[in-house]
This record gives C-alpha cells, structure tokens and sequence, in this order.
C-alpha cells in the first residue's frame, strides 16, 4: 500500500484583504470551510515607538501615542501622561481633568463609531458606515477646534492640557450630544433586529470567563463575558469617580452582546459628556509648575525667566525622578497601560506599551476555532483591531 | 492614604502567605509600594511557583497577566529585570513581579499557567532575546522575517544595521547594510552641565 498523507488547506488571509483591518497577515488552516487554526503574523506596522520613545524627551513623546491606536488618540495619551505625572507625582488642575474626561469620551464615541460600522460593513451592511462617518467627522473638528489637528492632537500634555476650551465649543458638543443619540437610534434600527446582522453574530466567537482572564482581555471582551470590569470604576482616574455612570456587562460572551455592549457604551458616553458640560469649573487647565509645562506665548514676550524656562523645556525638557510606574486607562479598546521606567534624565529609561489589541488578536485562534471562514471576519470586526497599537 | 494602606495590607499578606507556603526565606527578595503600585522582587528560581501562587490561592487571585515589561541594563551582572504585571479582578488589586535575568540565562514561561503570556514572551524574546523555557512556540513577533539582533537591547543602535529595498533588475526585495547620509545626532547623550530640577 503507498503511503499517503493528507494536508488541510492553507490560506494566507490578507496582509492587503480589506476585512483584516490593516496589516494583518493570518495563516488559516482550514477542513473545508471550518477552521482548525489561526496563526496571526503581525509586526507589518512595527515602527519601533518604544525605541524611538527611549530617544526623545517626555514632552516629544506624546505624538507617538496618538500614532499607535490611530481611532483612539486622546485615550494613549492620557495613559502615558498619567504614567509621567504618577512619577513626578504632578498635580492637575479640576478644570484640565474634566477636560481630558470630556475628550476621552468623545475620543470612544469616534472610537466605537468606527468599531461597530466598519464590523458591520465586514459582515456586509455598508450604510450604518457611511452614517457614522459623518458623525465622526463632527467629532474630529472638536479635535481640530481644540487642538488644530484632526487625528493627532497631542492634547493632553504632562500636567495637564495645552490649551483651555475656545468660546462656543461646549456649546456645540451640547448640541452634537443632543442630537447623537437618535444617530445612534437609527444606526440600531438598522442592525440591532436586522436578521441577517443577528445571524452572523449571535453566538459566534464565544468567549468565557475563564477563558478571557486567561488570555488577558480586557475592555469589551472582558465585560461581555459577564465580569463588570472597567478600570474608570475598579482604579478610578482624573474625575471619573464623581460621574455617574453604568457599564454595560454581556451575558452570552458572542459578537452580538459586544456589539450592543458597545452601542451603550456610547450612549453612556454621551451622559458623561454631558456631565462635564454641566459641572465643568472655572479655573486652570495645567498645572502651574513652570518646571514641567512652558509658560504661555503671552508670558515670554515679557518676562525673562518665562523664555528661558521655554527654551529650556523644549531643547533638554525636564528631568523625571527615578523609579517606574504603571498607569492604565480604560481606552475604548480596552485597558491600555504605559510602564515608564525613569533613570532620573529627561528621556524615559525605557516605556513599554500594554495594548489591548495586542492580547485580543493573540486569542484570536482560540475565538476562530471550529468556525467558518466568514466568522472569522465576523470575530476580527469584534475585537477592535488597530494595528497601529498591536504591532506599536 | 487609605489606599496606600491597602496596598500594604495586601503586600505583607502575599509575603507571609508564600513563605508559608514555600517554607522557603530567601524566595521574596524585597517588597515595596512604588507610586501606588506593589512591586515585589522574586528569585527567579522561584518565579514560576509563586506565580502559581499568585493565580490560584484564595486570597490572592491574580488571574490575569497583563503585560510583562522588560527593561535592559547593559552595565549590571544580572541586566534584563522582567517586570510581571499581574491582576486581581476579584480583589481589585495589581502586583509586580520583578525577576532579574542575564543574557545567557533564561526564564520559565508562564504559558501552562497564563495562556496570555505566549506572545508577551514571545514578544520579550524578540526584543531582548531572552529565552523562555517551555514555551510551546518562541517565534520571533514584531520584528520582520529573519531578523537579527535584539531591538530594544541598549546596545542596538536606533537606526538599525539594515535597511530594505526593492531591487528593479533582479524584482525582489533586497537589504544592504545601512547607510544614512548624515550621521545620526543622538543630543541626548551630551552631558548637561545644569542641574535638573
């Protein structure tokens, strides 16, 4: 008898395929149509941040994190600032820390409008994409009014933020906020029933408890088995701990509970937004330390001592005490965390990024397994990938 | 300061547990609170078992990995210190695990007890180039295919050795050793003559 031997089918699912979401090359090993594995290949992306971090000053570091997680750029920031402060134990005036909450929400609204739209243009419905679209355009000229970038704002500096509202905006994110949720009436009305929508997510790409803690999920993955995790209510940062809030936690652990979860997690972000617009304080918006924040364009047309504090942060910056903390925030995607180790100079020792993504798509295999080819777009649209964040 | 007391609570209470545990005194080298964080420096020989620990006693519960940040000091004996984040949902609480390895020597992988930690150490493994013993899979992560050398060593320059190309006469994608038209300013070197802060 000759001896034979039988191989499943490989596929090379992307790098260029539009439903990896980037740069995501994954090695399928398929039975038919049913996947027995799924090897991600990521690092396409990889441009070093935490290298080039290591080279530069803590003020220039901050653009390096709008660039990771490229839809949720306010978020990063906030957690390496944090991070920075924690080590120069940096105080922030009330006013800059509703500020960065105010953000911080508008950043997952734009953030989950993305997420939810784009997983359902994978799965084949293309109009809630075009409808979030516009709304996310609305959201990025609050980033451009505040900061004059659209995208990379490097807002949220070391103390607090660069600058304080201009006039009228919170007036427009009021009636932005007024009318976004019947936006997101009518994203629901066409997909929270939509059959066809209802059967490519219901249970597909289960996770359970166990199994995410194991695998490290956090964020939506996390809470949509059931545990109500979420670190702005477990290690409550900047003003979180006075806003109301409730967080969204799943029952089934499928596609389905993450898509509703993250349709309330924005409507709830819309009540923290409102929040801030009500009991936002009069005051400063950084912290009044010269040695770590310049001093205004104003200040250094006059004084002295303002413009040699401005040349000397933007040429050397300043100078972090030794010692290495761990800050994390809830970003829309998960908790992202920044570890600063500091060895006293004015450049991190080293900065090591956690992104969520970078641990979801790590269970992807486990998620795809037993599924078909088509749910496995179904279950990389659920998990949020970004690779600007997962390759870092 | 409530939370500070918390942390030490928790702190002393992991301590006295795994030397009750191991029956072992020198396992825990050193404890402390660090900016709010518990940061705990373990012999490594002992790592995996108070990890297992860790995961599974009641009164701890760390049943999450969340990262593990390595961090290279070329000049010290022992120069990778592998700092284990772990945490407990249950009890609400982080812990750092610092373990101190060398270039030659290796860790255990944590893959039986976290399955998480496979590309956390995966990804150790290509940046620093530390091994992990019984991992099921230690391929190279970020870095391209057939890359060389340890990125995020020290002694790894920022601009690399190589840099790629695509070459027109032959249609494939070449590298060549690096060259850069201006040599590369690293001001972060010069030593300032000022105090700082």
């Amino acid at each position: 008898m000759k001896n034979f031997q039988l191989k499943n089918f490989v596929l090379n699912f992307g790098p260029q395929h539009p439903s990896a979401h980037g740069v995501l090359r994954l090695v399928l090993h398929l039975n038919g149509e049913i996947v027995l594995k799924a090897d991600p290949h990521i690092g396409l992306l990889h441009r070093g941040t935490e290298k080039l971090l290591e080279h530069k000053t803590y003020y220039q570091g901050v653009p390096y994190f709008d660039r990771l997680d490229y839809v949720s750029m306010m978020c990063q920031e906030h957690a390496y600032v944090l991070a920075v402060e924690k080590l120069l134990k940096c105080y922030v005036p009330v006013r800059g820390q509703f500020i960065r909450v105010l953000y911080s929400e508008l950043t997952r609204l734009l953030n989950h409008l993305l997420a939810v739209t784009t997983h359902a243009m994978d799965v084949g419905a293309l109009t809630p994409f075009l409808w979030a679209f516009e709304e996310r355009e609305k959201l990025m000229e609050f980033y451009e009014r505040i900061s004059g970038a659209r995208m990379h704002a490097a807002f949220f500096k070391v103390g607090g933020v660069s600058e304080d509202l201009p006039l009228g905006l919170l007036d427009d994110i009021y009636l932005f906020i007024r009318d976004f949720s019947s936006r997101l009436d009518e994203m629901e009305e066409l997909l929270t029933n939509n059959r066809i929508w209802k059967l490519r997510l219901q249970n597909v790409g289960i996770v359970t408890q166990s199994q995410a803690l194991d695998w490290g999920f956090s964020g939506v993955l996390l809470r949509s088995t059931g545990i109500c995790w979420d670190l702005r209510r477990t290690f409550p940062y900047e003003v979180y701990s006075q806003l109301a809030f409730n967080i969204p936690v799943g029952r089934n652990g499928d596609c389905f509970d993450r898509y509703l979860m993250r349709m309330d997690e924005m409507r709830q972000s819309i009540f923290i937004i409102k929040q801030c617009l009500d009991f936002l304080p009069s005051g400063m918006v950084r912290t009044d330390n010269k040695k770590v924040l310049s001093p205004s364009r104003m200040d250094m047309k006059r004084s002295m001592e303002a413009l040699i504090h401005h040349f000397k942060l933007y040429s050397e910056g300043f100078a972090v005490p030794f010692g290495s903390c761990y800050a994390a925030v809830e970003a829309p995607k998960g908790e992202f965390g920044v570890h600063v180790t500091s060895n006293g100079t004015s450049r991190p020792y080293r900065c090591k990024i956690k992104a969520p993504g970078f641990l979801h798509l790590q269970g992807l295999d486990f998620m795809a397994k037993d599924h078909l080819l088509a749910d496995v777009v179904t279950i990389i649209g659920t998990q949020d990938i970004v690779f600007g964040e997962v390759d870092r | 300061m409530k939370l500070y007391f918390a942390l030490i609570k928790q702190l002393l209470l992991i301590r006295s547990l795994f030397l009750i545990l191991t029956n072992v005194g020198r396992s825990v080298l050193i404890c402390e609170i660090d900016s709010y964080n518990i940061v705990i420096y373990v012999r490594k020989s002992f790592f995996f078992s108070f990890s297992l620990f860790l995961k599974y006693h009641y009164y701890t519960r760390y049943q999450q990995l969340t990262e593990i940040a390595c961090v290279d000091y070329p000049q010290r004996a022992n120069r990778f210190s592998l700092s284990y984040l772990f945490l407990s949902c249950f009890y609400n609480v982080r812990v750092a695990c610092v373990c101190l390895t060398d270039a030659l020597g290796s860790m255990v992988s944590l893959v039986s007890l976290f399955a998480g930690s496979n590309w956390l150490e995966r990804e150790v493994w290509d940046m620093f180039g530390i091994m992990f013993v019984y991992h099921p899979d230690l391929r190279r992560i970020l870095t391209d295919y057939g890359f060389l050398g340890h990125p995020l060593r020290k002694d790894f320059p920022l601009s690399g050795f190589v840099e790629v190309y695509f070459n027109d006469m032959t249609q494939l994608v070449c590298y060549q050793s690096l060259s850069l038209a201006q040599e590369f300013r690293d001001y972060g070197r010069i030593q300032n003559p000022w105090h700082l802060n």
